[in-house]
């Protein structure tokens, strides 16, 4: 079985919030519910770096752990979806989350909370594949189409990847070994960039 | 087809990824600098010397084809008799029939000549392009030595100032460098990307970057709401974002943003239905007069501005 895994490399992202788009797009996701965002470092200073983060769907997911009524549930592909009609929009996972994935609507049934939305790998949900349904309260479900999520299928840059954890971290040693090779230099610039120390 | 694509559908011309590239023939995507501007200026030979694409037979600079071109190098027969009716006393790019592109390619040559690429443009103002001071510059020692073109009386028609502007020094009033530029998430004035959700969500308040110093210096934080009064007196309340990315003495504004003006919200005036997600105030009210010699694009890049909390 696979483990599905995002991986974002800071050595690559230009902070073009193509991802953030996509996801928008694919997923209709309504305004203020941001699925994925990109976070910048040192704006606009030398070691400035940015970072794509949605929902790492952890192997351990503190999120479920927490969930007073157990709504997370990991699929074989080692996703990490929940099910919005047992979700009561309480907000513990979004204290236990590190990574501010969940979010919360102000405009649904739960008023100022309303029931959790957070990034589905572009799995969808608990309902039936590819339902109107699960269209409606989760989005798309490329991966039941064979397909990746759509924010890593669209970046330009190639910073950010997902699929099986193991493939993802065949490519990014690939990337450091031929940084190291490179002409350039790289390991050098890391240095003068306040990288790796 | 990247461009130029030669030629009818029946040439099957693969277009030219790479401009310039004399290692392929011409049918094959190849090409040469084009002979635009005559043959020779003051007695210096304008076309190509010793340089040609792959497989041409003429191994020298030559100008664009015409029917007279043809003729001379014996190649008109090359054309069809319809091609020949239709080529006569026209060039390639008037012969409807294709004809001359065709004979050209078939003979390795570029129908739009073979010429020496140029870094001197004898009809611009400056031939070759020399720095010249901004209108509005704080920079006042550079002017002299720098300094920018006489106004203008008739100018397209409109009377356009240059020196005039210069000549008076603003600097001491607006001692802030203003420039302006592009955001990722919009495009041009931006009516069409703050109009789409997924993007407006991104940028959502027009802003003014400040380097840390300029921002201590007017009392601002990151976020407080500012004025920026241009040299010309308009001013635009705006956000700043306080930030490195910008020197002392230096503030950069996004030129995206519209339907506010001078602190107002115009909101009301769109049409029903019409009004983008986020308004905001158009870079263009603080910026400069003064225009492109040539093109009389306007400057957008560089001006002064003084900077106050709003």
């Amino acid at each position: 079985m696979a483990r599905m895994k995002f991986y974002c490399d800071a050595e690559r992202c230009i902070e073009c919030n193509g991802c953030v788009t996509a996801c928008k797009n694919e997923n209709e996701v309504p305004w203020g519910v941001n699925r994925r965002r990109v976070v910048t470092i040192k704006d606009g200073e030398p070691g400035e770096r940015s970072l794509s983060v949605a929902c790492m769907h952890c192997s351990d997911a503190p999120c479920a752990a927490v969930c007073p009524v157990d709504c997370f549930y990991t699929t074989n592909d080692g996703i990490v979806l929940h099910d919005k009609d047992i979700c009561i929009g309480c907000g513990y996972c979004f204290y236990a989350c590190p990574f501010g994935a969940p979010q919360f609507p102000s405009d649904a049934a739960f008023a100022s909370r309303g029931k959790m939305d957070k990034c589905t790998f572009c799995a969808g949900g608990p309902q039936v594949t590819h339902s109107s349904e699960e269209y409606t309260k989760y989005g798309a479900n490329r991966v039941a189409e064979g397909k990746l999520p759509l924010c890593a299928e669209m970046c330009a840059t190639k910073a950010l990847l997902a699929g099986d954890a193991d493939v993802l971290a065949d490519i990014y040693r690939k990337r450091v070994v031929n940084r190291g090779a490179s002409v350039m230099n790289w390991g050098v610039q890391y240095k003068k960039a306040g990288i790796d120390g | 087809m990247p461009w130029p694509c030669w030629g009818n559908p029946e040439m099957n011309h693969p277009g030219t990824p790479n401009l310039y590239d004399t290692s392929k023939k011409v049918a094959d995507g190849g090409l040469t600098f084009r002979a635009r501007f005559g043959v020779e200026r003051n007695g210096v030979n304008l076309l190509a010397e010793n340089s040609y694409s792959r497989g041409s037979e003429i191994k020298d600079g030559y100008p664009e084809f015409s029917d007279k071109v043809l003729k001379k190098l014996g190649w008109w027969d090359d054309l069809t008799a319809e091609e020949k009716q239709a080529a006569e006393g026209k060039n390639w790019k008037t012969d409807l029939s294709g004809g001359i592109q065709r004979v050209a390619i078939k003979h390795g040559c570029a129908p739009f000549g073979n010429a020496k690429a140029r870094a001197v443009v004898w009809t611009f103002p400056d031939p070759v392009p020399i720095h010249r001071e901004p209108l509005y510059t704080s920079r006042r020692d550079l002017v002299e030595k720098y300094p920018t073109y006489e106004d203008r009386k008739s100018f397209w028609r409109l009377p356009t100032r240059y020196g005039s502007i210069q000549a008076k020094d603003y600097s001491q009033d607006y001692p802030i460098i203003l420039t302006s530029g592009r955001l990722v998430e919009y495009e041009g004035g931006g009516d069409e990307s703050r109009s789409n959700p997924w993007l407006a969500e991104l940028q959502q308040h027009m802003f003014v970057e400040m380097n840390p110093r300029d921002a201590n210096n007017t009392g601002v934080r990151d976020g407080d709401d500012v004025w920026v009064e241009g040299a010309e007196g308009a001013r635009v309340k705006v956000r700043v974002l306080v930030t490195r990315r910008v020197d002392p003495g230096v503030a950069f504004m996004p030129f995206h943003f519209g339907g506010h003006l001078e602190g107002k919200d115009l909101r009301h005036k769109y049409p029903e239905g019409a009004d983008p997600y986020v308004l905001g105030e158009a870079a263009n009210t603080a910026m400069s007069y003064g225009y492109d010699s040539v093109t009389q694009m306007q400057e957008s890049k560089c001006s002064l501005c003084r900077i106050t909390k709003a």
